[in-house]
């Protein structure tokens, strides 16, 4: 509606200065500025919309991970390998790379044992794991990790973000299963996950871009490796099962994915008019005030009323232009054409918030029943949190509104909370 | 006042009038700029100096003035009527403003057009919105009516900077007088002091009526002053 509002509000204004027009220069101002803010809004709705979630693509590069038979690797490793496996999402791709992180070694040698007798030399005593830390700083993605074992020989990892981080950030860290047991392949633990808004082609205010990333431990040594992507790491190398209820290993790639959506869909994104205008691209707004401008001019008789009447067109067409995004990004929301990140590009549009969770409620109610995602509740505000997925629960949908500002929705067979904060 | 001398006062600041409201309703409405108490107070202070130095510059034009006061015009009229012309439409468009600090007049504005994003829940509760409003509006009043007192004085452009100058120093002065007033009764234990701060507070609402007898104190000093001005 608000698009077809600002074909009237700009025909309007055109008539307006045409009827209220003094001379020859005023008429001239006034078709002139028609037509500029006409043009302009044709240029903003084809520009507008190039999101298309059929033709998202996914990339899965592989690594050559140790594949050691059970009894080549000794009980106490004398180093581990590290493997960084980063997650990337945003509207073009979904993206899984390694990224080698060298090695850290299991033991240290140490002149403890001074020689008690002056003919015998001190002894070098091997000290395992006790001590040994590694510090890796991960600037790409404003976190550091801190691994290895502490002087009693407990393993840990730690994650810290960076300061003045902008975005959504949440680290995680963990004293037990960092370090693979010796008939596992391999050990993964979550190391992060983050959301941000980012510019994407033909987005009028951005879209979520969220990334995550895990480590993998493993024995290292001489032994024969197989190339293996994200998806097969799993399912090909066996990877630590952990006991621990609340432990941050992963132990498959579905859980990796959904700790990826899981930051994708946390992005805080600002409310208000001149918060939301500071998001566009330079190109919509180039456009939008070329709108502003040719409005202007068709009133300018009047520079109040024009001033008032320019804003006011531009900002209408924005939310037209927003509109006709929308219903681009929804088109394949329920069908199987849809793909993973067409429920976070739908739910992310800022000024369709209530047509957004409406349309996700169609498709869950449209795709059957869905089991609950184990939904970590202890994000920045955890009372909230835990009310609203509450909430939504108790309403015996997949996908519900709580307050305006809750939004859960269904992706294969994962409901998904998105907060807006 | 007659209609005629208020019509023809309102012909010289009907310009700005329009300005004020266009920048009222694009600053709180369109644009969401004037959603914070101080802003609001910026607004209202920086309308009520354009609009007095506009409506009391009138000793500026002074063939225009001996000419209407050369008909059957008393001084005292004028005066109230420049007063009055610049004061309605100065506290239209503050009001106007200040609206937005207790009603969703921009949330239900854009409410008609999006469904979120540019409706953004007000920050301030009704009661303390209300406060800041009779703040924003009271203040500007009394920063007007000084600023009319003193700009009426000058003939000359640069005179009426100086004049602006001294009105926005005597404006202030007024509520930090008050301000300190509050403070001293406070540290008696005769009002609350640390509810000094707010302009919501019941205190403050004893500034407001004080305020209009002052604004009324500083439009008659303005026409007993023009009564002894050689045109």
């Amino acid at each position: 509606m608000s698009l077809y509002l600002s074909f009237v509000a700009i025909a309007l204004a055109g008539v307006i200065g045409l009827v209220f027009s003094r001379n020859a220069r005023q008429r001239i101002l006034a078709v002139g500025g028609l037509s500029l803010a006409a043009v302009a809004l044709l240029v903003l709705l084809s520009w507008a919309g190039a999101y298309d979630p059929v033709s998202y693509r996914s990339e899965f590069a592989a690594y050559g991970f140790a594949v050691p038979e059970p009894d080549e690797v000794p009980a106490m490793p004398e180093a581990y390998s590290l493997v960084l496996a980063v997650g990337e999402m945003d509207s073009q791709r979904e993206k899984w790379f390694f990224k080698d992180l060298g090695e850290i070694p299991a033991y240290r040698e140490e002149v403890v044992q001074p020689s008690l007798l002056p003919d015998k030399p001190p002894s070098i005593e091997r000290i395992y794991k006790n001590g040994i830390q590694r510090t890796i700083t991960l600037s790409e993605f404003s976190v550091s990790l801190r691994l290895g074992w502490n002087d009693e020989g407990t393993e840990f990892l730690k994650v810290e973000p960076m300061k003045n981080v902008s975005y959504y950030l949440r680290p995680f860290g963990s004293y037990n299963g960092v370090f693979p047991a010796p008939d596992d392949h391999f050990a993964a633990t979550r190391l992060f996950m983050s959301g941000m808004i980012s510019p994407a082609d033909g987005s009028m205010f951005g879209m979520p871009k969220g990334r995550t990333a895990f480590i993998v431990v493993q024995p290292a040594g001489e032994f024969a490796t197989q190339s293996v992507t994200v998806r097969e790491l799993f399912s090909t190398l066996k990877p630590l099962q952990n006991p621990y209820v609340n432990a941050n290993n992963v132990e498959s790639f579905e859980q990796a994915r959904r700790l990826l959506i899981r930051g994708l869909s946390f992005p805080k994104r600002e409310n208000g008019v001149i918060e939301l205008l500071g998001l566009l691209p330079p190109i919509a707004a180039s456009l939008l005030v070329l709108i502003g401008l040719g409005v202007f001019m068709a009133l300018s008789r009047n520079l109040p009323l024009a001033l008032v009447a320019g804003l006011f067109v531009a900002l209408v067409s924005l939310c037209g232009v927003s509109k006709s995004v929308f219903e681009s990004d929804v088109r394949d929301l329920c069908s199987e054409r849809g793909k993973i990140y067409s429920p976070v590009a739908v739910v992310s549009s800022p000024l369709w918030a209530d047509t957004a969770t409406e349309k996700l409620l169609q498709c869950a109610r449209a795709g059957g029943m869905a089991k609950w995602a184990e939904m970590s509740v202890e994000e920045y505000h955890p009372a909230p949190t835990r009310a609203r997925i509450s909430a939504c629960r108790t309403s015996n949908l997949m996908g519900t509104d709580v307050h305006n500002r809750t939004v859960c929705f269904v992706e294969k067979n994962v409901i998904l909370v998105k907060w807006s904060l | 006042m007659k209609w005629p001398l208020l019509s023809l006062a309102y012909a010289e600041v009907s310009g700005l009038a329009q300005a004020a409201f266009a920048a009222a309703f694009a600053g709180s409405v369109l644009l969401q700029l004037l959603d914070k108490p101080e802003a609001v107070v910026l607004f209202a202070v920086a309308s009520a100096v354009v609009f007095a130095a506009t409506a009391a510059g009138f000793r500026r034009k002074r063939g225009e003035l001996e000419f209407i006061l050369s008909r059957n015009i008393s001084r005292a009229s004028f005066v109230s009527s420049r007063f009055f012309v610049g004061l309605l439409p100065m506290a239209l468009a503050v009001a106007f403003v200040c609206l937005n600090l207790f009603l969703p007049v921009s949330d239900s504005f854009w409410g008609l057009f999006v469904e979120s994003g540019f409706v953004d829940t007000p920050d301030l509760a009704p009661s303390e919105g209300l406060g800041w409003a009779m703040f924003a509006l009271f203040g500007a009043g009394w920063a007007y009516s000084v600023a009319f007192l003193f700009v009426s004085r000058t003939t000359e452009a640069s005179g009426m900077f100086l004049a602006l100058l001294a009105a926005s120093a005597a404006a202030v002065t007024v509520p930090l007088l008050f301000f300190a007033m509050l403070s001293v009764l406070g540290s008696f234990g005769l009002v609350q002091a640390e509810t000094a701060y707010d302009p919501a507070s019941p205190q403050w609402f004893v500034f407001y009526p004080a305020s209009l007898l002052l604004d009324a104190l500083a439009l008659l000093v303005a026409i007993r002053l023009f009564r002894e001005v050689d045109v």
